[in-house]
């Protein structure tokens, strides 16, 4: 069933490991969503940014890596958390960007970061060792069913 | 419904260029829909496998496009691929191909784990799939306690592992008595109409296209005609007389080949996927060639060694100087003692009371070699026994692993699990030309334990 029938709906995947924006792309394209949802990636915040303030690449929906490393930083440290949380808060006080979902996708599970990124206006958490292939595309149609 | 995967103007070639180029596919040009189930029918040698191959991207074809879900495959990374491999699709095996050091459980998680799903979340499904499948009893058993029909559930389960919307299987029940190939077919049918998957099935036998929707004729590498139907009327409108002229071709060729070479050839391509794990399908394919070539003695084993050593491009395999030594001293052992078994046959053919015992004892030390441990002398005697017994036929190709694993103090021999496995495969390789009476066929034996 597609969630939309003429727009396809934008979905940015922020993650610096290049396996995991393959994956995540290409699960949309092997089980026949292409259609319903356009993939775009980044590997870094800075990447991310420059697609979401261009019109033709603003996305409805970010699925970002929490732990995600900046270039020379260390994967899952404080500092590197902090500064991917604090992406959220930008997007989500910017007017112009508020209404995009943030969806909180890592390896991290501990409650006090879902606190913080809830308390920040994230919409959903998933932790990726969790998910089965084909429940990142269940998520992505349960979060977009009012564009039904 | 919505075309799921495009085949357009596909050639594949193996070794293309040179002297023993295989033009496998031909000019295919094919769609196959959504939630069909459909069959590429044919006898041995038609492409069928290669067309599969193609589809999954295993093996690289030089023209053409092949689309899943309108994206061209043939551009896609070494990193897609390998990614559109486990999610996209799952393949049931003829030979199961299950890791042999792995429970049923993780055999079936494991592709699971490739994705980046946590182990205790794989398990957790592995578990569900199992259950699904009727082997929840099973789930910490090893392949080799399993039979064959328990080992080829194993492989469906683990097919499904990453929940894939296509699934391919390739001969599934080509290792199956009757029954178990029964139940195979019917968990086929149910992924194809109760999870609306897209089956695609590869056979010589016409039997096994019972529940087939689209069945894709081909000969000589070209898909030479489709037959689609509503479920179940395919296979009956499946003319006899056309099943029994392709199992007359095949009895034809095998007879062209003649049946030793056959046989050699068998054990080539066994050899070849054993030695060469790992490799690209065109070194497989080459290396198969040269392996030929010693058999029927057209090179000698120095030509052998310096034409799998050689570069690729240069006509030959390119396998480091020292991994092409050991491999031609393997193949050599196997020439050699070969001739050992001949000569065991000639004596039982004679006099099928006199003990070979003696003649055992003088392989025994080739089948052994490797092998870390120290056998005791009751471990020996038992040893010879159960190789004796092989060869007389007592004992069947399956069975060895198990004899050779088991205690002792149970009447077996007594060593570890992957020794006797590595013992099993060699004897079994020596007996290859020999005893094609036996039951089930060795070389099938052989590439199981793989």
């Amino acid at each position: 069933m597609n969630v939309a029938q003429h727009k396809k709906i934008k979905i940015l995947l922020i993650d610096s490991d290049d396996m995991v924006r393959i994956y995540f792309r290409d699960i949309f394209w092997v089980h026949g969503r292409s259609d319903t949802y356009e993939i775009t990636m980044a590997s870094s915040i800075e990447e991310a940014e420059k697609k979401i303030i261009d019109k033709e690449t603003k996305p409805d929906t970010i699925f970002l890596d929490v732990m995600m490393t900046s270039p020379g930083g260390r994967s899952g440290n404080d500092e590197q958390i902090k500064k991917n949380l604090s992406f959220v808060e930008r997007i989500k006080k910017d007017k112009d960007m508020s209404s995009i979902k943030i969806i909180i996708f890592s390896n991290k599970k501990e409650e006090s970061i879902k606190e913080e990124a809830s308390k920040l206006g994230a919409d959903g958490f998933l932790v990726k060792g969790e998910l089965m292939p084909k429940d990142i595309i269940d998520f992505t149609d349960k979060i977009h069913e009012h564009n039904n | 419904m919505n075309t799921i995967i495009k085949i357009e103007n596909v050639n594949l070639w193996y070794d293309k260029g040179k002297p023993i180029e295989v033009h496998a596919l031909k000019n295919i040009d094919i769609s196959i829909e959504k939630g069909d189930y459909a069959a590429f029918f044919g006898p041995s040698g038609c492409g069928k496998t290669s067309m599969l191959y193609a589809i999954s991207g295993i093996d690289r074809f030089q023209e053409g496009k092949v689309l899943i879900n309108d994206r061209d495959i043939s551009g896609l990374t070494n990193q897609e691929l390998a990614i559109f491999r486990q999610t996209g699709i799952g393949i049931v095996f003829q030979q199961f191909n299950l890791v042999p050091s792995l429970s049923v459980l993780k055999n079936v998680a494991l592709p699971m784990l490739f994705v980046g799903v946590s182990s205790v979340k794989a398990e957790i499904e592995a578990q569900k799939l199992i259950k699904r499948l009727g082997l929840e009893k099973y789930a910490d058993r090893y392949p080799y306690e399993l039979s064959g029909g328990q080992q080829q559930r194993v492989g469906i389960a683990r097919a499904l592992a990453n929940n894939p919307p296509i699934i391919i299987a390739d001969e599934p029940l080509g290792n199956l008595d009757s029954v178990s190939a029964k139940i195979v077919l019917e968990f086929l049918k149910e992924l194809n109409e109760k999870d609306g998957r897209t089956v695609i099935m590869v056979t010589h036998e016409a039997w096994s296209l019972r529940d087939v929707k689209t069945i894709f004729y081909m000969k000589d590498g070209a898909v030479t005609s489709i037959e689609k139907s509503e479920k179940g009327s395919v296979a009956s409108s499946l003319s006899k007389k056309l099943y029994e002229q392709l199992s007359i071709k095949d009895e034809a060729l095998g007879e062209a080949l003649g049946k030793g070479s056959q046989e050699e050839r068998l054990s080539a391509r066994v050899l070849a996927n054993f030695l060469l794990r790992g490799y690209s399908m065109d070194e497989i394919k080459r290396f198969e060639s040269f392996v030929n070539d010693r058999f029927d003695s057209k090179i000698d084993n120095k030509e052998f060694r310096e034409l799998i050593n050689k570069p690729f491009k240069e006509g030959g395999v390119g396998l480091w100087k020292k991994k092409a030594e050991k491999v031609t001293i393997y193949l050599e052992g196997i020439i050699d003692k070969r001739k050992d078994v001949e000569h065991i046959f000639s004596i039982i053919e004679k006099n099928p009371e006199l003990s070979i015992l003696d003649e055992v004892a003088g392989i025994r030390n080739w089948l052994i070699e490797g092998y870390t441990g120290k056998l005791s002398p009751q471990q020996i005697t038992s040893f010879d026994q159960v190789v004796s017994d092989r060869i007389r036929g007592f004992i069947p190709a399956n069975k060895i692993v198990e004899i050779l694993d088991l205690s002792t103090n149970k009447f077996g021999v007594g060593l570890s699990f992957r020794a006797a496995q590595l013992i099993a495969e060699k004897l079994e390789l020596i007996l290859n030309e020999n005893n094609s009476e036996s039951e089930p066929s060795p070389s099938n034996t052989f590439e199981k334990t793989l």
